[in-house]
């Protein structure tokens, strides 16, 4: 049960740090070189077959998706003409397929795989807007489908016309009954096992975080702009616009004076826990894909990579934490399916919206490699803080340790705005640890719990028997009721030691104690300086370009110039810029990322010195101007924007001659 | 080999002579009595409708305003020197037809269906036997009305190219910027012509511009102020940073200063050498108004990447007051202002470095490939609103359609090749517009049934009563559209056939029901089973007895549904 190391491969296994690969591998499905497949849609067939919808329209037959003893995969086209089919499913013996405006029955009359007769099962109306997306169906054990219908997007989400905006469902005779409202991209949806229903949000108007809600009927999830339909015939939602406050109060704290608005189950920290959720779904209970059974993984467009979800029901209400689990893939995902052997289909696209992965679109597998990751299993909520569950034995000295733990509660604003910044961000002190007797849990009490909040978990010294770091040590719990079902801990016999001065929060332990703020300034400098007497050699005005681009990529400066840089963000997300020595973008852009929460307060500019000049974050629509002087040594350094998520992206050359 | 083009036109600028659509300059009629058709074998008429099925049956009648060709006629001059031109007629052919619209130089435009030259209308040929193929075959059929438009620059030394700079044959560009070297220079004596070689050919409303090369408007005593704002507000809101003022000797954005966005203001004189009317044409990357005399004559609130925006306006000799107003939003700044007129091509009244050459991108494109057609669904615009439930279909015979699945209507119907579907697939494709390529026609776009003893149905609930219930495609990949209303049950099925559309209708309870085929602003009876409806044919079965009635300023042909009515539209 516990991980197992394969017999010969000790030795070499610890002499370097174990990454995902090593548990979960992702196998690329390759395509056809012309066949643009943008995975909307993924179904999987009879026979081992898999089928999927692309956003221009077709459907795809694979066969031999799963390439064994290394054999390509075949393609055939059974079916075009769609308009952005973003929702695949073989249902009742027929594949569903959910396009802008209808959800489709593709029905082979002569048996050769290729669709004859295009069956309109269900239209709603559009209005010509891009942004109308539609997905579905996800099948309930009753029979009955859910399909999911995106905002428009006119500078803010709209619903222009009828239940954009709104989660429906559906009879096999196509009997349609509005389930649920207040969702804003609801690109992903899926059920657990007890038939509940979760869906994705993304960070935008009205969202402050990418979340996970789940929706039961008559919920409303947030983004009042299908609350327009809630006087419609067969609407559940008895809400009206007009209920709705926009405050900036949390909206864990709004839900509880306006009935009718249900808090996510779950809150995705923008930018550390991905920053565009799209599809969910539930692990199976046969131990397939790891010691992760029952709980659900997430799929985010923009980092290209999926998180993994722990649920529990605390008081009737769900809840739980989400947790790093696998990066890398090779595109923006959008959409995740169970293969028949346990291992998960990816399907990705990213046109339109830049993400990690920078291909155009892509298909691949992740599967377990039979190999258990030392992982933070659970969080679960205790009714004085929380007990943590492991996939392996912990090292119980660093597991008592308390400072092997850093906490934070911190949450966000429910406002009309787009996103929202951190807020009333708290650190949280550990009043006692407790090690379970087989080593595969321990139980924290804090100083203070608030409902409603994220709680952010932190495990960078928490090591397993083979004094082996965890894979991913950072986890965070939406703490919407406490559990009062165990004890409480005996906070006296379980007391940790308290710490002599106050944690030094410096990321880098081998890096000089400087003033972060001090060593922000000398690098930042916003007012030309005395002793250039009023005279730049260069001014340079570098501006942004949706997309995650600046707009001007080569910049040459003469060695030792006195240069003016204006930095302008024109874009409608934050960005910075840093001057970086050649050949360091890597590191100082992961470096950037590791700051976690704290970035923020440090312009997201790591202690490096490989960071020469950099401005500070920037609000969209402003800018900034910075003074340097131009090293004296030739080369090509670079500019980057260190906000997470961009670095791979956003950058550019300044050649210095 | 291609010398001193850069004398004869200057190809940096992104403005051509047509201006913005639907407001052209009026361009100039050439009068009949300038034609030379005293001694030539041609004649005028007042009006003539083709029977496309027998020239013969043809109906002419006597009159003035049509120059006609009835076979074989021979050469007629326009008395109009070939020079710098704009200029623009109709014409019809005959069954059979080949005529040449001579430009001078040996260089001629063919207008012709007899299949026997290596051209189709709208080919040039050049007197040393080689044709230039057009980029799309866009005649229409015998006895339909077409229209060319052509902008023109005859080589003015043996050096010079002779330029085509654009040839618009029925609303598609089939020429741009070609350039025939090696041809004499124009002489006075080179006049327009048609040269009626085979078959029936009937020309109209012959218009034409003359273009000079003088430059008879320019800006003086600009000074601009520049206020910074916050933000692209479209309140132009602006910030509290004072505004900078200064004066400039040219046009541009380039004024020295620290913002990054900003509202530049410019005022000035515009000095206007000749009365008369002139195009102002703004071209930006951001928002901006131009105003003369105070007086808004174009611009935009709207945020737009170099979509340029003309206006016209009637200046008198002498100063104007002018005014420029440009606001950045989050492209680069980028700002330029074009004059032209009837007279003058257009040219620059900024300075080149105040607008670079914008990024273009490259277009996506749907080609049917194989045996079988090409399905698309997607937004469409016709008549200026967006269908949304659409469906299009390309097929191998290069005869394609749109379809309205909703309301069970022909939207368009057109020829060559398929789609351009861009606005669909590149980036986040936010207009999601499929674009025909190729000669097309529109049709009603709409709901085309309805219970007999009523009439033509403005619209009915198509998620209530008249609902699509499926399509489904036979060998070809044609889909035949199904419907259900009043307890009957409807299908629509189109095929290519040869260059015309085939419809074929069903419907369980035909008795019932009727059919508008079409509907048009004037539909005349050519013969039994032959309608013309504006600018394309019906063709039906001869014993079939359509209705031709009035419904407000437009004409229906509407007519009882049977066991099979099939019919077809040609244009």
């Amino acid at each position: 049960m516990a991980g197992i190391l394969l017999f010969g491969g000790v030795a070499s296994a610890q002499n370097r740090p174990l990454t995902e690969d090593d548990f979960y591998k992702i196998i690329t499905i390759p395509s056809p070189e012309g066949l643009e497949l943008e995975v909307g849609g993924l179904a999987i067939l009879p026979e081992g077959n898999l089928a999927a919808s692309t956003r221009r329209g077709d459907v795809w037959m694979i066969k031999n998706p799963y390439m064994l003893n290394n054999s390509m995969p075949s393609y055939k086209k059974i079916a075009e003409g769609l308009h952005e089919a973003l929702g695949l499913n073989y249902l009742k013996n027929k594949l569903w397929v959910t396009q802008r405006g209808e959800v489709t029955i593709l029905n082979d009359l002569n048996g050769d795989n290729i669709t004859d007769e295009y069956q309109t099962f269900y239209k709603w109306p559009l209005s010509g807007n891009y942004h109308q997306y539609s997905y579905g169906p996800l099948e309930m054990p009753d029979g009955d489908m859910i399909f999911t219908l995106n905002l428009d997007w006119i500078g803010r989400g709209a619903s222009l016309s009828k239940w954009r905006g709104w989660m429906l469902r559906m009879t096999p005779d196509g009997k349609m009954t509005p389930w649920a409202t207040g969702l804003r991209s609801p690109a992903g949806f899926g059920l657990n096992k007890a038939g509940d229903i979760f869906y994705t949000e993304n960070q935008g108007d009205w969202v402050g975080s990418g979340r996970i809600t789940h929706l039961e009927k008559g919920d409303f999830a947030g983004n009042p702009s299908g609350l327009l339909w809630s006087g419609e015939e067969g609407s559940p939602v008895k809400l009206k616009v007009s209920d709705i406050p926009d405050t900036g109060e949390p909206l864990y704290d709004v839900a509880k004076r306006v009935p009718g608005i249900k808090p996510p189950a779950v809150w995705f920290p923008h930018t550390l826990m991905g920053i565009s959720l799209s599809d969910i779904i539930e692990s199976g209970n046969d131990g397939k894909f790891g010691p992760f059974d029952g709980q659900m993984f997430v799929g985010d467009q923009g980092h290209s990579k999926i998180m993994r979800m722990y649920l529990e029901k605390v008081n009737g209400v769900y809840q739980g934490a989400c947790f790093p689990f696998r990066e890398g893939f090779s595109s923006g995902i959008l959409r995740m399916k169970w293969g028949i052997d346990g291992s998960m289909f990816v399907g990705m696209t990213s046109r339109g919206w830049s993400s990690t992965g920078k291909d155009k679109f892509g298909l691949q597998r992740l599967a377990w490699t039979g190999k258990t990751p030392f992982e933070i299993k659970t969080i679960k909520s205790m009714p004085d803080g929380f007990l943590l569950e492991f996939t392996q034995e912990v090292n119980k000295e660093t597991a008592l340790n308390p400072e092997s733990y850093e906490l934070n509660s911190f949450t966000y604003k429910y406002h009309h705005f787009y996103g929202s910044p951190i807020i009333n961000s708290m650190k949280l002190k550990i009043k006692a640890i407790q090690v379970a007797e087989d080593g595969l849990s321990a139980r924290l009490v804090m100083d203070s719990l608030r409902l409603g909040y994220i709680h952010e978990f932190k495990l960078e010294g928490v090591q397993n028997k083979a004094n082996q770091p965890l894979l991913h040590n950072v986890g965070y719990y939406t703490l919407n009721q406490i559990s009062t079902v165990a004890p409480k801990l005996d906070v006296v016999k379980y007391a940790v030691k308290e710490k002599v001065a106050a944690v030094d929060h410096s990321q880098h332990a081998n890096m000089p104690k400087t003033d972060a703020k001090a060593a922000n300034s000398a690098k930042r400098i916003v007012v030309m300086p005395a002793e250039w007497n009023g005279v730049v050699d260069q001014t340079i005005k570098i501006g942004t370009k949706p997309g995650l681009k600046f707009d001007i990529d080569k910049i040459q400066v003469k060695a030792g110039a006195k240069i003016r840089l204006q930095f302008n963000n024109n874009d409608d997300m934050l960005h910075n810029l840093l001057i970086l020595k050649p050949g360091t973008v890597d590191k100082v852009g992961m470096a950037a990322f590791e700051l976690g929460l704290e970035g923020a307060t440090k312009n997201y500019v790591p202690d490096l010195e490989e960071v020469l000049f950099h401005s500070a974050i920037l609000e969209p629509e402003t800018s900034e101007t910075i003074y340097f002087t131009a090293p004296s040594k030739p080369g090509n350094y670079t500019f980057v924007c260190t906000f997470p998520g961009h670095y791979t992206l956003m950058q550019g050359t300044i050649r210095v001659r | 080999m291609i010398k001193s083009i850069f004398a004869s036109i200057c190809i940096l600028f992104s403005v051509s002579v047509f201006a913005q659509e639907g407001s052209d300059f009026p361009m100039q009629k050439l009068p009949q009595e300038n034609w030379q058709i005293q001694g030539s074998k041609w004649e005028t008429a007042g009006n003539v409708v083709l029977n496309p099925l027998n020239t013969k049956k043809s109906v002419i009648t006597p009159g003035n305003g049509i120059l006609v060709a009835k076979a074989s006629s021979g050469v007629l001059s326009s008395g109009l020197a070939t020079q710098d031109i704009k200029l623009k007629f109709r014409f019809v052919l005959g069954a059979g037809a080949d005529t040449r619209f001579n430009l001078g130089n040996g260089i001629a435009v063919l207008l012709e269906n007899t299949g026997k030259t290596s051209g189709v209308t709208g080919s040039i040929s050049i007197d040393n036997g080689k044709i230039i193929t057009p980029l799309a075959d866009a005649g229409k059929s015998v006895g339909l009305w077409q229209t060319l438009e052509l902008v023109y620059s005859p080589a003015k030394t043996a050096s010079e190219s002779t330029v085509i700079e654009k040839l618009v044959l029925n609303g598609l560009t089939i020429h741009e910027n070609v350039f025939i070297s090696n041809q004499k220079a124009s002489s006075v004596n080179d006049k327009f012509t048609f040269d009626n070689q085979q078959g029936f050919f009937a020309v109209k409303d012959f218009e034409y511009l003359q273009f000079g090369n003088n430059k008879p408007v320019s800006l003086s005593e600009l000074s601009y102020t520049l206020q910074e704002t916050n933000g692209f507000d479209r309140s132009f809101e602006a910030k509290a940073t004072p505004p900078v003022s200064g004066k400039t000797p040219v046009l541009s954005y380039d004024v020295p200063n620290d913002y990054n966005r900003y509202i530049i203001n410019f005022k000035g004189k515009l000095k206007v050498d000749e009365a008369g009317k002139y195009a102002f044409t703004m071209d930006y990357q951001g928002a901006g108004y131009l105003k003369i005399d105070g007086k808004q004559v174009t611009g935009s609130k709207e945020w737009t990447y170099r979509e340029p925006m003309t206006g016209m306006i009637d200046l008198t000799a002498g100063e104007h007051d002018f005014e420029y107003q440009y606001q950045t939003i989050f492209w680069r700044p980028a700002m330029g202002l074009f004059v032209s007129s009837g007279k003058i091509r257009p040219y620059a009244l900024h300075v080149s470095s105040s607008l670079p050459l914008p990024e273009m991108k490259g277009g996506v494109f749907a080609e049917p490939s194989g045996d079988k057609a090409q399905l698309i669904r997607s937004f469409v615009f016709f008549k200026d609103k967006k269908r949304t439930k659409v469906i299009s279909v390309g097929t191998p015979q290069q005869v394609h359609y749109t379809f309205d699945l909703d309301n069970a209507a022909l939207l368009y119907a057109w020829r060559g090749e398929f789609a351009n579907v861009t606005d669909m697939w590149l980036d986040r494709g936010e207009p999601q517009v499929i674009k025909p390529i190729g000669l097309k026609t529109e049709l009603s776009g709409r709901v085309p049934f309805y219970a007999n003893g009523g009439s033509p149905l403005d619209s009915v609930d198509v998620y209530r009563e008249f609902i699509n219930t499926s399509y489904s495609l036979n060998d070809q990949g044609l889909p035949k559209f199904n419907y259900k209303w009043k307890n009957s049950t409807f299908s629509l099925e189109y095929t290519p056939s040869g260059s015309d559309l085939n419809v074929s209708v069903n419907a369980s309870d035909y008795n019932g029901f009727s059919i508008l085929l079409d509907q048009g602003q004037e539909i005349v009876k050519i013969e039994n089973g032959l309608y013309q409806v504006d600018d394309h044919y019906i063709k039906t079965d001869p014993k079939l007895k359509p209705e031709i009635i009035s419904a407000g300023k437009s004409k229906q042909l509407v007519t009882g549904l049977n066991k099979q009515l099939n019919y077809s539209i040609i244009w």
